[in-house]
């Protein structure tokens, strides 16, 4: 039996993104989340990385002098940061080996487990969030956690991101050729600090699943960021 | 000329990334490209290094490779070439100091976890070592690496690009294996069998932290080890990386690394000269510890090291065609997840490595093991045996093979010793030789034993150690050959203490032809423990075998405590007539029907009830009357909100389990259901590398009678365009999860337009919409599996 049970955070936000809310109260649910929950647990090494950079904003351009980030989203977000940390965090490849393991064995499993994954990356970069927010000085608030390929933010500044914090690529995360993180469990993001509260929540109009996000068609939020 | 061994340690410089950040490298540019804007800074730090006595510095050529130099905007050559000449220049006129060629992993994650096929990444580093040779380097040090599979490319492209000695170290976490999950002993096993000159560790931990890991080396290694830490654990302060050893504890531990038989050291991130200066200082004069000779028999996988003569070794049989009907039917479909099923289940029936062979008459076997050995490796973390009768097979599959592997086989025939032993000498590998030769299989013992010490004596000629090579004395049948079962065993005994080699034996040939074959066997099986067989080829699933095994291994002293064997006996009840099934998941309910089963989602009872539904019906009529009316009603279940997609995929699975019964059942009939089913061929498109979402498609629409060919994930148009004429399918389902690829399905889409007129292109995938499908030229846009199965329908 598993000694780990899967953190309640963690099983909600799984059985979100799966459609299953109602089934956290199930034992049998549960129990297959445990027993999945410690395999992947087996398989994780996590990696984190974050650096703060100083930018300055021109129109839509967010200039780091090593190099420019173009984007309306970004230049509006950020528009009262001077400052801004990325991030990458990673679960690592071992995870990749278990889900192609777990999709021969059982698909409904591998479905369970891609979720508790996703989940868990989630969970780490809120740590690392957190480890920001403690961080900031008197004056200084964060804006919300934006990755590429929300809203215009193009997927490829994932590689500039990586080429930052990966002094002998040690951010433990690669790009292929068409911006896929590999491995597949890994985030990369930014975070403006800013010298005003922001809105942190993030809106449908960023997402880039907006249009076929089942959420929206029933009126709820997926919860992200919320 | 650069000699490893000597009398004292060999010193190594220290960082160099750290040192140029110091002078005004920027975070994210590419330290090489120094090389040629700035060459004075990178001299510079070389003769610092050289001052504070470093006997060897390594070229500024880490991260050079086409990728990376494509980005800066020079080549791999130039780069590579300007960093010689500056190590040269630096160097001087100074005696016995030497350059070495340094290459660090290429950026990019190898297939399968990443994209990055193996043959290419050889190609990257070949490019890098033939720029290394070129420029005058002394030798090659491959370092960092923290995937084995990466380091094995960079090693065979330095092998074969070049005659220098070769150095190669990996980073090791303080868990004490890598971050891709290679433990420290199968690093040893795979780079000695590689032939490298020294190996090691370095970077990411401090050398407090390294002491573990260097003693776990220096227990497995046989040749020259060096140890680079870095200065202690990184820390962010203000914005800058510091570390947290100073120089002179950093020489502390060195000392005692030398002392226990480290021969080569050096220092990484986050040191300097002053580092260099004070081991020089600490070890410089030390004599160095002679090399201790370590070598066992012994294969791996990456994360899994397997020392012979332990303790029994099961070597799981399954992965052979020859006489299992469906298998056979299976590779010819090319449905190579049976395979991988199968491998599955002999790793949870405790094999400890797996034989693959995939020989088959009218197949293309060297690729077939090819890719066998790549899709079980995905899956499947324990060592492998490749079997194959032709070289040409066993050659590529222990190329691309990730660890150590055993070769099955070579035998006394010249032939054979000549063609084989060449393989596992370049690849590394362990090789298994059987006791004949061209006379055939001797039927004494003492004539086999002479053979397997003539292959020995051979493969030692080739340069593989006598610790690599083992020895099958072959089991003849005992209903045609009474007196051989005693020859046999005879056999193995003389070469488990005569030649001290480890033991081999297919058990199960023995009992050929007699009523009541697992009883011969497993009593074969306990008389040949008992004369010294180390790993039985036997079928892991046998459950009178494995319990001989378990019992062996008690009665033997290897099972501590009869640990194992209690824990697999505690619920022990006196054998019954009707053997249990083996059961993964929770205690299953009494069976209900095959409906029920497959309703329900529960796989064990599915193919319990088909078992029971064929003793009544044919085949056919089960899968017409029960699969797909339950089937059918699951899926509208499904559409209509009362199930989700983990029960759709569960009843989906039961099915499978129901599937696989019923295929056996016709393959057993000679009908076949092939012709009935609708054909369609499934690719995640080219660029795209997470294939969750095509599989489920695949396992949902097999399970509502499609005869699904998948393609994997990364699929170039062209393949998609082969496969849909060769299987001549109406049907193409295409998936695209970035709009970076969505690009690509378009290509594809184009492609098939012109080549294929006709098929019906059904898409989907995160990123696309019902308007993006039709402007990229789809059929159909499917947001779901059964949206699948519905467009395949109509």
């Amino acid at each position: 039996m598993a000694e780990l049970t899967v953190p309640e955070r963690v099983l909600k936000d799984a059985a979100r993104l799966l459609e299953m809310e109602k089934w956290t109260q199930s034992p049998v649910f549960r129990r297959r989340a445990d027993d999945l929950y410690l395999r992947l647990r087996g398989a994780v090494r996590g990696r984190g990385r974050m650096t703060q950079l100083p930018f300055k904003i021109a129109g839509e351009t967010l200039d780091f002098s090593a190099f420019q980030i173009k984007s309306k989203d970004l230049s509006r977000i950020f528009a009262h940061c001077q400052s801004c940390v990325f991030m990458s965090v990673t679960l690592g490849p071992e995870v990749d080996r278990l889900l192609a393991r777990v999709q021969k064995e059982d698909m409904a499993d591998a479905v369970l487990l891609d979720a508790l994954a996703s989940s868990e990356v989630e969970l780490m970069c809120d740590r690392s969030e957190q480890s920001v927010a403690e961080k900031l000085k008197d004056g200084q608030y964060m804006t919300m956690r934006y990755s590429p390929g929300y809203g215009d933010v193009p997927l490829e500044v994932s590689a500039y991101i990586l080429s930052l914090l990966g002094v002998r690529g040690d951010t433990g995360i690669s790009m292929t050729d068409s911006f896929m993180l590999v491995p597949v469990k890994s985030v990369t993001a930014m975070i403006g600090i800013s010298d005003r509260p922001e809105l942190r929540a993030r809106s449908c109009a960023d997402c880039y699943a907006a249009e076929n996000c089942v959420y929206r068609k029933r009126g709820a939020f997926c919860g992200v960021q919320n | 000329m650069f000699r490893i061994n000597g009398d004292r340690a060999i010193i190594f410089d220290g960082a160099m990334g750290t040192m140029l950040q110091n002078r005004g490298l920027k975070l994210g540019d590419l330290p090489e490209a120094l090389n040629l804007t700035a060459p004075e800074v990178v001299r510079s730090i070389h003769e610092e290094y050289l001052d504070a006595g470093a006997d060897v510095i390594l070229a500024n050529t880490f991260g050079v490779n086409r990728y990376k130099a494509a980005k800066a905007g020079c080549s791999v050559k130039e780069l590579v070439s300007a960093a010689v000449r500056i190590a040269r220049e630096a160097v001087g006129d100074r005696k016995d100091k030497y350059v070495a060629l340094d290459i660090g992993p290429c950026g990019r994650i190898m297939a399968p976890t990443g994209d990055l096929p193996f043959e290419e990444a050889v190609e990257v580093f070949a490019e890098v070592v033939r720029a290394g040779v070129e420029a005058g380097v002394d030798f090659i040090l491959t370092e960092t690496f923290t995937d084995l599979y990466e380091l094995r490319a960079a090693v065979l492209a330095a092998k074969e690009n070049s005659n220098l000695p070769l150095v190669s170290t990996m980073s090791f976490e303080e868990s004490g294996v890598t971050f891709f999950g290679t433990t420290v002993e199968s690093m040893v096993m795979t780079l000695e069998g590689l032939g490298v000159d020294a190996l090691g560790v370095n970077c990411s931990l401090g050398p407090k932290q390294l002491v573990p890991i260097v003693d776990r080396i220096l227990a497995a290694a046989s040749i020259p080890v060096l140890v680079q830490p870095n200065a202690g654990l990184p820390s962010i302060v203000d914005g800058r990386t510091q570390y947290d050893v100073t120089p002179e504890e950093f020489a502390g531990y060195v000392k005692g690394f030398v002392e226990k038989g480290v021969s080569l050291i050096g220092s990484c991130c986050g040191t300097t000269p002053a580092y260099t200066k004070l081991i020089k200082e600490t070890v410089g004069s030390l004599p160095r510890r002679p090399l201790k000779n370590h070598r066992r028999t012994c294969v791996c996988s990456p994360s899994k090291p397997l020392y012979f003569g332990n303790g029994v070794a099961v070597i799981g049989e399954r992965l052979n065609p020859t006489g299992k009907k469906a298998l056979q039917a299976a590779l010819r479909a090319n449905d190579m997840d049976y395979v991988l099923r199968e491998a599955i289940r002999e790793q949870e029936q405790g094999a400890a490595l797996l034989d693959v062979n995939m020989g088959l008459p009218d197949v293309d076997e060297p690729a077939l093991l090819e890719r066998a050995v790549k899709e079980v490796q995905a899956v499947v973390d324990l060592p492998l045996q490749l079997d194959s009768s032709n070289p040409l097979a066993l050659e590529r599959a222990a190329r691309i093979y990730n660890g150590k592997p055993l070769i099955n086989s070579v035998n006394g025939k010249k032939e054979s010793l000549e063609k084989i032993l060449p393989i596992a000498k370049k690849y590394g590998a362990a090789v298994l030789g059987l006791a004949l030769d061209d006379d055939g299989i001797p039927d004494t013992a003492e004539k086999r034993f002479a053979i397997a010490e003539k292959i020995i004596a051979e493969a030692e000629k080739y340069g593989i150690p006598r610790e690599d090579v083992l020895i099958d004395c072959l089991v003849m049948t005992v209903s045609a050959q009474q007196n051989q079962a005693a020859e046999t065993l005879k056999a193995v005994r003389m070469v488990k203490e005569r030649l001290g080699a480890c033991t081999v034996l297919g058990v199960s040939n023995v009992s050929f032809g007699l009523p009541a074959r697992p009883v011969i066997n497993r009593t074969m099986l306990a008389m040949a423990l008992a004369n010294g067989l180390d790993a039985p080829i036997m079928n892991p699933g046998d459950a009178g075998m494995a319990e001989t095994v378990a019992a062996f291994r008690v009665l033997a002293s290897q099972d501590k405590n009869s640990a194992d064997f209690i824990a697999k006996f505690s619920g022990y009840a006196a054998p019954t007539a009707q053997p249990k099934a083996a059961t993964k998941t929770s205690p299953t309910p009494e069976l209900q029907g095959l409906a029920h089963a497959i309703a329900k989602g529960l796989k064990n009872d599915a193919r319990e009830a088909t078992k029971a539904e064929l003793a009544e019906k044919k085949p056919l009529d089960v899968i017409e009357k029960v699969l797909v009316p339950t089937l059918d009603a699951v899926g509208r279940d499904y559409e209509s909100g009362v199930i989700f997609l983990p029960q759709l995929i569960q009843s989906a699975e039961a099915a499978k389990a129901a599937f696989e019964q019923l295929r056996a059942a016709l393959a057993r009939d000679g009908t076949s259901a092939a012709g009935a089913r609708t054909k369609i061929v499934v690719a995640t498109v080219h660029g795209d590398i997470h294939d969750i979402g095509k599989n489920i498609v695949k396992v949902i629409m097999e399970n509502y009678d499609f005869d699904v060919t998948d393609l994997g994930r990364d699929v170039p148009p062209a393949k998609v365009v082969e496969a849909v004429k060769a299987t001549g399918a109406k049907l193409v389902g295409l998936s695209a999860l970035m709009t970076t690829t969505v690009a690509s399905m378009k290509e594809t889409i184009e492609l098939l337009r012109k080549e294929c007129p006709g098929v019906k292109i059904i898409v989907g995938g995160a990123v696309l919409t019902k308007d993006l499908a039709a402007k990229i030229g789809a059929d159909v846009y499917a947001k779901d599996a059964m949206a699948s199965v519905k467009a395949g329908k109509e």
